[in-house]
C-alpha cells in the first residue's frame, strides 16, 4: 500500500506539486491521471525517494522513502518515464543485473527470471543483445527488471506508450494480474481506455493539485459526464476547476 | 562483509562484461591505450638511431668557393676522404635553401695573409636553424681545425720551437655515465606513455558507465534499485581503474618486447625492462589508475552526454603531459618537494627508476601516499555528484 499525504514540491519558483494526497491499495490498480506537466512525474519520484519532498509525507508499506530509501525500494517495482537498457547485455541479462542489484541469489533471479520471460511473452527475445529491439519488445525488458523482486508495490509510468494494439492488450492483462495478486499498482497514463480497463480508482492531478479521487463511476457521476474521458476533460482542463 | 556479494561487485562486473563486449571501446582502450604509445615511441628511436648514423657514414663533401686559392687545404681534405666540389655561384641561397648543408669559403686575401704568416680567414656559411646540417658542419669544422693545426706544429718546428709549448693544458672529460643513465635520455617520454595508457585505457568506460548511462536514460531506473549511489559509482571508479591498470600492463609488456628491436648495444646504452623494474613502476602507477578512474568519472558526471564527456575527457588526456614534457624539455634535478605533486612524483620516479638509480622508501611513499590520498578526494567528490537529483535528469 502506498499513502502520499499533502505533498509539497517546489522548483525553483514553480510549485510543480501542491499538496497532494492520495492512496494505492494493495488488489487495486490505482489511475493517476493529468495533463503533461501536471506534476505526475515529480509525485510519482516522490513516492521512489529519487526526489525529496518539501513537505508532506509518503509510505510505502509503512515505510519512508526519505527516512528509508533502500528499504522502499525492495519494496517498489518502478517502471519510471526513462526506460533505457544495456545495448550490449542481453534481456535476460537486463533482468538479472536488476536482480543482483535486489540482492536476490542467482537461484532466486534464475528463477524470477524464467517467470517473467514467460508472462511478458519474451521468450524469443531473451537471449539477444537488446540492441536493436522494438519499441515494445524494449517495454518489456524494462518491466520485467522493474518486477524482478517481485515487489509488493508497482509504479508504471506510461507503460503503453508507443506500443502496437497486440502488445497493450498483453500488458493491460499483465497489469490486471498485478494487481489480481494482491499487489498495489499505480498506473500514470493518458489513455482513457486504460483507465477505463484497468483501474479501480482514479486521482487526477491537475496544476500540481489532486482535483479528484474515486471510482471511475464515481467520477462520471460527479461530472454527470457521458464517458470518463469527457470527466477527465471536465476535471483537469474545464474551466470551472482549472483555475 | 563480503566483497564479492557487495552491490559495488555487481556494478563492477556487470560494467567490465559490458565494456569488454563493445569491440570499439576495448579497441580504443587497449590497443590505442597500450600498443600505439610503444610502438610510436620505437619508430621514434630507431628513426633517430638510423638518421644519426646516416650522417656519420655519408661521403663527406665540401662544397668550396675559391678552389685554387689553398691548394693544399684541398689536397689535405681529400687525403682524408672528403669530397671537393665546385660550390654554386650563390652560396648563401644554397644553403638556405637546403640544397646544401655548407659551402667552405676561401676569401681572394688568403693566399696573401697566409704568405705573411698571419692567421688566414676562411669562412664556412652555415645555417644553425638546421639541425640536420649540425653533424656536417661539425665534422668540416674538425677537419679545418685539425689540418689548421697541423699546419701550426710545422711551423714552429721549423723555426726550432717544441709545439707542446703551445698546449699548455689538456682537458679529458671522463664520463661516468652508466649505460642506463645513457638510456634514460631516450626514455624521457616514458612516464607520459605509461600515464597516457592508463588514462586512455579508462576513458572509454568512464564515460560509457557514466554520460553514456545519463544519455540512453537507464541512469534512473539503475538508481530506482535498494543501492546508495555510492557503491554504484565505486563500482564503476573501480571498473574504470581496473581498465586503466590492464592498459598499462599491456603498455609495460609492450615496451619490454620493444626494446629488443631496437640496437641499444650500438648506442652503448642499456634499457631495463626486466621484470622486477616493471613490476615496481606498476606499483608506483597504482594510485594513478585511481587518480585517472575518479577524475574521469566525476567529470563525465558533469557533462551532459556522450559526447561533451568525450570532449572533456580528450583534454583530461593531456593533464599528465605536462610533467613529462617538463622533464624531457628541462631536465631537472629530482628533488623532496616533487613527492608531494601527484603525476610529477610519478614521473620523477619512473624517470629515476630508467636511470638505473634507486629511490629513497620515504620519498616512494610520500608520493604513493599522497596521490592515493588525492584519488579518494576526488573520488568522494564523484560520489556526492551522484547524490544531486540532477544525475537522473537527461
Amino acid at each position: 500500500m502506498i499513502e502520499v499525504q499533502q505533498l509539497y514540491k517546489r522548483f525553483g519558483t514553480v510549485e510543480a506539486v501542491k499538496g497532494v494526497s492520495f492512496t494505492a491499495r494493495d488488489g487495486e490498480v490505482t489511475g493517476v491521471l493529468g495533463p503533461n506537466g501536471a506534476g505526475k512525474t515529480t509525485s510519482l519520484r516522490m513516492i521512489t525517494g529519487l526526489i525529496k519532498p518539501d513537505q508532506g509525507q509518503v509510505t510505502v508499506d509503512g515505510l519512508d522513502p526519505v527516512k528509508q530509501p533502500i528499504e522502499v525500494r525492495r519494496q517498489l517495482g518502478v517502471l519510471p518515464d526513462a526506460r533505457g537498457l544495456y545495448r550490449r547485455l542481453t534481456a535476460r541479462e537486463n533482468l538479472e543485473y536488476f536482480g543482483a542489484l535486489q540482492g536476490l541469489d542467482a537461484a532466486t533471479i534464475r528463477r524470477h527470471a524464467d517467470e517473467l520471460i514467460e508472462q511478458l511473452g519474451m521468450e524469443t527475445i531473451a537471449e539477444r543483445h537488446t540492441e536493436g529491439f522494438s519499441n515494445g519488445q524494449r517495454v518489456k525488458v524494462a518491466i520485467g527488471r522493474a518486477l524482478i523482486h517481485h515487489p509488493q508495490n508497482v509504479l508504471l509510468d506510461e507503460p503503453t506508450n508507443g506500443l502496437d494494439v497486440m502488445s497493450i492488450r498483453a500488458l493491460r492483462r499483465f497489469i490486471a494480474d498485478l494487481a489480481a495478486q494482491g499487489r498495489a499498482v499505480i498506473l500514470s497514463t493518458h489513455v482513457m481506455q486504460e483507465v477505463a480497463a484497468l483501474c479501480q480508482r482514479i486521482v487526477i492531478i491537475g496544476h500540481g493539485e489532486v482535483v479528484a479521487d474515486g471510482s471511475p463511476d464515481e467520477l462520471i457521476h460527479m461530472t454527470q459526464a457521458d464517458s470518463l474521458e469527457d470527466a477527465f476533460v471536465a476535471l483537469a482542463g474545464g474551466e470551472g476547476l482549472a483555475a | 562483509m563480503n566483497f564479492f556479494k557487495s552491490l559495488m561487485w555487481v556494478v563492477f562486473r556487470k560494467e567490465v562484461k559490458e565494456n569488454l563486449r563493445d569491440h570499439r571501446a576495448v579497441l580504443s582502450s587497449l590497443v590505442m591505450g597500450a600498443m600505439v604509445g610503444p610502438l610510436v615511441f620505437a619508430a621514434m628511436i630507431n628513426f633517430m638511431i638510423k638518421q644519426q648514423n646516416e650522417w656519420a657514414e655519408q661521403e663527406l663533401v665540401i662544397p668550396v668557393v675559391g678552389q685554387e686559392r689553398a691548394p693544399n687545404l684541398v689536397d689535405w681534405l681529400q687525403r682524408q676522404g672528403a669530397k671537393v666540389e665546385e660550390a654554386p655561384a650563390d652560396p648563401e641561397m644554397a644553403v638556405q635553401s637546403r640544397d646544401l648543408d655548407l659551402v667552405l669559403v676561401i676569401p681572394d686575401n688568403y693566399a696573401e695573409q697566409w704568405q705573411q704568416g698571419q692567421p688566414a680567414a676562411l669562412e664556412l656559411i652555415v645555417d644553425r636553424s638546421r639541425r640536420e646540417a649540425n653533424t656536417t658542419i661539425a665534422r668540416v669544422q674538425g677537419l679545418v681545425l685539425s689540418w689548421g693545426q697541423q699546419v701550426g706544429s710545422l711551423r714552429l718546428r721549423a723555426r726550432g720551437v717544441n709545439p707542446l709549448l703551445t698546449s699548455p693544458i689538456l682537458v679529458n672529460a671522463r664520463d661516468v655515465s652508466t649505460p642506463e643513465s645513457r638510456g634514460s635520455s631516450i626514455l624521457a617520454m616514458w612516464p607520459y606513455f605509461l600515464m597516457l595508457s592508463v588514462f586512455v585505457g579508462g576513458m572509454y568506460l568512464a564515460i560509457d558507465a557514466t554520460a553514456g548511462e545519463r544519455e540512453r536514460q537507464s541512469m534512473e531506473p539503475l538508481l530506482l534499485n535498494p543501492i546508495g549511489a555510492s557503491q554504484v559509482v565505486n563500482g564503476k571508479m573501480l571498473a574504470t581503474a581496473c581498465f586503466g591498470v590492464l592498459a598499462l600492463v599491456l603498455t609495460l609488456l609492450m615496451f619490454k618486447v620493444g626494446v629488443r628491436f631496437l640496437p641499444t648495444e650500438a648506442l652503448g646504452i642499456r634499457l631495463n625492462m626486466g621484470l622486477d623494474v616493471l613490476a615496481h613502476v606498476l606499483l608506483i602507477m597504482l594510485p594513478v589508475a585511481a587518480l585517472a578512474a575518479g577524475l574521469q568519472t566525476l567529470v563525465a558526471a558533469f557533462s551532459k552526454g556522450f559526447r561533451e564527456a568525450q570532449t572533456y575527457l580528450s583534454f583530461l588526456v593531456f593533464i599528465p603531459a605536462v610533467p613529462s614534457v617538463w622533464m624531457a624539455v628541462a631536465p631537472i634535478k629530482p628533488e623532496l618537494w616533487m613527492m608531494f605533486v601527484p603525476l610529477l612524483n610519478q614521473s620523477v620516479q619512473i624517470h629515476l627508476i630508467s636511470r638505473g638509480e634507486t629511490i629513497a622508501m620515504s620519498w616512494q611513499l610520500i608520493a604513493w601516499v599522497l596521490t592515493a590520498i588525492v584519488a579518494m578526494v576526488i573520488s568522494q567528490l564523484a560520489r556526492v555528484c551522484y547524490q544531486r537529483p540532477a544525475i537522473i535528469s537527461h
